[in-house]
């Protein structure tokens, strides 16, 4: 696959807007909010110190938004914790992952395609 | 991620980008020669009353199309299995046995049928984009069975296709 051809299907990719996150950010931002409070920090003050708005940090705890590794390490700088700590020991999945491969109808119909080459048209 | 609803904007915006990448000035769009290009096997076979299928390995992807169809309906096909390719991350191997084109189920909300949305349009829009429409000034099809069949022929899709194409583009409907 040529760069640009890539970079064409990754661009279409990554500029999909996910409706909810991966799970494991309702995890991260629950262990946030619950380090947050027992320290008695509010929203605002932990946004202020992190370098983010009191929107994301929001969005955040929820688990409504994806942040990125730099804002959890300044979150955790923040907070006064490792960040590791502010990390769930096992991922959460949102459902049983069941396209674990292709399926046997679909290697049964492989089978019966010509593996000669196929002219173009 | 399963989409909520087609999106229409978007696919319209990445089949550009592709046939603006593949240099395509010419009719009919080479289908495959874009599939090929980014890497995908594409090959033909008797697979009964199964149109085509769309399988994802780690090191290879394939498209199979029925060779017994005609061909104009495998280079949809071909475009419909690529539009899964493209948009729909979570699909690794799936096969169609029949398009829902122009038919809107009780499933509409689900997204399956979502998907198969977004391939038929994405599929009639890379193999039937609007610029060349427009440059054909094809919307004066709308009315004429005949024009509809010339068209057809210089896309090189079917008649039903190119109709509903048609009526997508210029009656401001979304038949795909």
């Amino acid at each position: 696959m040529s760069l640009t051809n890539l970079a064409i299907v990754l661009d279409f990719v990554t500029n999909q807007r996910d409706p909810m996150p991966d799970p494991i950010y309702a995890a991260v931002g629950a262990l946030i909010r619950q380090r947050r409070d027992t320290i008695g920090m509010t929203q605002s003050t932990l946004a202020a110190r992190a370098g983010v708005s009191r929107t994301s940090i929001a969005n955040i705890e929820r688990g409504g938004q994806a942040m990125l590794v730099h804002q959890l390490l300044n979150i955790a700088r923040a907070l006064k914790v490792q960040p590791v700590s502010l990390l769930p020991k096992d991922a959460p999945t949102a459902q049983p992952q069941t396209d674990v491969g292709i399926s046997e109808t679909v290697q049964i119909l492989l089978g019966r395609l010509d593996t000669t080459r196929r002219r173009a048209r | 991620m399963k989409p909520l609803r087609v999106r229409y904007a978007r696919i319209e915006r990445v089949v550009s980008k592709l046939l603006e990448n593949f240099n395509v000035t010419e009719l009919p769009v080479p289908i495959d020669r874009i599939v090929r290009g980014l890497g995908i096997v594409v090959q033909s076979g008797d697979l009964g009353d199964v149109s085509g299928l769309l399988a994802r390995s780690a090191d290879k992807t394939t498209i199979g199309v029925n060779s017994k169809h005609p061909r104009t309906r495998q280079r949809f096909t071909i475009a419909h299995e690529f539009a899964h390719f493209i948009l729909h991350d979570g699909i690794v191997s799936h096969f169609d046995k029949e398009y829902r084109v122009n038919f809107r189920s009780a499933e509409s909300s689900q997204g399956t049928s979502i998907e198969e949305m977004e391939a038929n349009f994405f599929a009639a829009t890379i193999l039937m984009p609007r610029e060349f429409l427009d440059r054909d000034e094809a919307w004066r099809a709308l009315d004429s069975d005949e024009l509809v069949q010339k068209l057809a022929a210089r896309y090189k899709v079917s008649g039903h296709a190119m109709s509903l194409r048609l009526a997508n583009v210029y009656n401001r409907e979304r038949p795909f």
